[in-house]
């Protein structure tokens, strides 16, 4: 591990960058260093490396090293979960996206939030207490554990790796501007911190990465709203009229339309946010980190609160942010474009309010972001092949716990290195559609069996496999066929599939093709999966024997 | 108590069923108001552009989309806060107390 710092510290103090401040000299190249971003980025990662060190002395076994022993109290939760939720995607390209395209951009803001209820009421408690690990327990709960598990996790996995693609990519990239960093160290050092955290402290390491970085970026946040708000004397709606003053979009700038014009879009855009955010399986296993149903509701709630209270700051943020900088010369390029790109909005907002400390502190929180968000998606995905792949299904519950934990570090240790391979393969590419990728499986594969499998007796282990097929393979074939990949990536004229998010397409599917396959199931197993919901709803209802039930 | 037994008891149990009808009916309720409300903004987003971008007050330059924006973020907010008491000062007590009374908790 402190060769990991070693590396980092040489990797750094190297380059110029750490941002663009004028503040210190570097002796070796006489290029300025931002010294704040320099010491908030080796704070975070010595203490999050110290905290790695003193977890992993508290990670022994199967159940500590996936959800921490399952003792995390509600408030820690609560606030892992909203850092889980609170991506670099939020801090960086929700800001972006309000400020080139107006009111447009914050439907991603009530999705994000606006889903967390629909998670409280009718997935929280139930997933606490029907599985042990991931939620693909829950729904291989009363069904054949064989398939539905193969099948589940492959759409647990797809999820995780575009998301974890689309996180690294864009980490690359953003590292590679803020801190001067090749793009291949850029990806490289945030794998192998990512992999130290995760092999060695488990969960509890991974939730104190997330807290430590949800604080961060609460406090960077709330910081930039605060001093936006002085420059504007306290004014909100002078915020709002300096925008629509200042934006080429003008009036239309505070009016829907600016970004997806036509009524599907938008609906699919809503259905992709609500299901798909109830999807993401890094999410969802951290309901299993608490003692019970009552505290997993309570975290839920923490969550809910964190994550609408920072979206409403980057709302302000976002639209403040256009007459700070959109014609500011100090922030364009020769070409009139926003320097750095179109997600360094926020980082170009906090120099102009707080300068160059204020600059080193937010990238520094931004680097933060990413590292703790690829760390959850990591130990989400080795769990799903250590536990539901290897232990439930190949070994059929005969694994010993000493060889699934070592396939669950092999596992991180593989997701480390395909990640770096793939963020190195896609570095040239635009890695939206991936990102669509992640969150459309997730709404169109991963909960509508999830939640037909809480709530519906009918539900089959036949209508389940190919429900959840049916919502992976449309997803992912439809936004191929759509414009971000058909018409931007591989250069056709016209997308065969006309909107960039499917799923108000393939949900739907998932849906049916569950319930008909599911309805024309008439074998005996199918009977026996119909008999014993009963049995799942009362385990659900009250955790009696939560953990044997889990373990049927 | 071996497992069985307790799921027997509790499946017997009319007021362990209407214990759990009530949550039902609750979470359905909430549930409903949340996709009204998030259904609301979207489709206010695909269908009505003029008055959702119409200023509010007028001569200001906030937008109503904005305040409904607001106004999803913290209804969010306050019906998960809401359920949350309603859970803890109800449903949880009640639940313990049919289970004491089905003999699957202590006295």
């Amino acid at each position: 591990m402190s060769r990991v710092v070693t590396q980092l510290v040489v990797l750094v103090s190297m380059n110029p960058v750490f941002a663009r401040a004028d503040t210190l000299a570097d002796a070796g190249t006489g290029k300025p260093l931002n010294v704040t971003a320099i010491i908030t980025f080796f704070l975070f990662v010595f203490s999050t490396l110290l905290i790695t060190w003193w977890a992993a002395r508290h990670t022994r076994s199967r159940k500590e090293f996936y959800v921490a022993g399952g003792g995390i109290p509600a408030w820690q939760n609560g606030i892992a979960i909203s850092g889980d939720f609170m991506s670099a995607a939020t801090f960086l390209g929700l800001t972006s996206l309000v400020f080139f395209t107006g009111t447009d951009g914050l439907m991603l803001a009530v999705g994000a939030v606006a889903s967390w209820p629909v998670i409280l009421f009718l997935v929280a408690e139930r997933l606490r207490n029907l599985g042990r690990y991931t939620f693909i327990d829950v729904i291989a709960f009363r069904l054949d554990q064989g398939p539905i598990t193969r099948v589940a996790a492959l759409g647990s996995l797809a999820t995780v790796i575009f998301y974890l693609i689309s996180q690294l990519v864009g980490a690359g990239k953003l590292i590679q501007l803020l801190f001067g960093l090749d793009y291949i160290w850029a990806v490289s050092g945030i794998s192998i911190l990512m992999i130290a955290y995760v092999t060695f402290g488990g969960m509890l390491a991974t939730t104190w990465v997330q807290i430590i970085k949800a604080f961060l970026l609460i406090v960077g946040g709330t910081i930039i709203t605060l001093l936006m708000l002085q420059h504007y004397s306290y004014d909100l709606d002078a915020v709002f009229h300096s925008a629509v003053l200042t934006h080429p979009r003008g009036w239309d700038l505070v009016a829907p339309g600016g970004w997806l014009n036509d009524p599907v879009s938008v609906l699919s855009l809503g259905l992709t946010a609500l299901l798909g955010f109830i999807g993401l399986p890094h999410i969802l296993m951290r309901i299993f980190t608490v003692k019970d149903a009552k505290t997993a509701r309570k975290s839920a709630f923490y969550a809910i609160s964190i994550i609408g209270y920072f979206n409403l700051l980057m709302l302000v943020v976002g639209f403040g942010a256009v007459s700070l900088i959109m014609f500011n010369p100090d922030y364009q390029s020769a070409a009139g474009a926003l320097t750095g790109g179109r997600n360094m909005v926020v980082l170009h907002t906090a120099h102009f309010l707080g300068g160059d400390i204020l600059l080193g502190f937010v990238s520094a929180v931004a680097f933060a972001t990413i590292l703790a968000v690829v760390s959850g998606l990591t130990i989400s995905a080795a769990a799903t092949i250590a536990h539901d792949l290897y232990a439930k299904s190949i070994k059929q519950g005969t694994a010993s716990e000493k060889s699934e934990l070592l396939v669950s570090r092999c596992a991180v240790i593989g997701i480390g290195i395909l990640a770096v391979l793939f963020g190195l393969a896609f570095e040239h590419h635009n890695v939206i559609f991936i990102t669509n990728m992640a969150l459309a499986v997730a709404g169109s594969a991963n909960a509508p069996i999830l939640l037909l499998s809480m709530y519906w007796r009918g539900l089959t282990t036949r209508g389940a496999i190919y429900g959840c097929l049916a919502g992976l393979v449309s997803s992912v074939c439809l936004i191929i066929l759509g414009p971000q990949v058909w018409v931007d990536v591989i250069g056709m004229e016209k997308p065969v599939f006309p909107y960039a998010y499917p799923t108000i397409v393939s949900a739907p599917l998932a849906f049916v093709t569950a319930w008909m396959l599911s309805g024309a199931d008439k074998s005996a197993r199918a009977d026996r999966e119909r008999a014993a919901f009963d049995e799942q709803y009362i385990y659900s209802e009250t955790g009696i024997g939560a953990s044997e039930a889990a373990t049927h | 108590m071996e497992l069985k037994e307790q799921l027997r008891r509790l499946s017997a149990s009319e007021k362990y069923r209407a214990h759990v009808d009530k949550r039902r009916r609750v979470t359905y309720l909430l549930t409903a108001i949340a996709v009204f409300q998030y259904s609301l903004y979207f489709f206010a987003v695909a269908w009505a552009t003029g008055p959702a971008g119409t200023a509010w007050p007028a001569g200001s330059a906030v937008s109503v989309i904005i305040w409904l924006t607001v106004l999803v973020i913290l209804l969010s907010i306050v019906i998960s806060a809401g359920y949350i008491w309603w859970a803890s000062r109800f449903h949880d007590p009640e639940r313990e107390a049919v289970m004491r009374e089905l003999g699957l908790r202590d006295e």
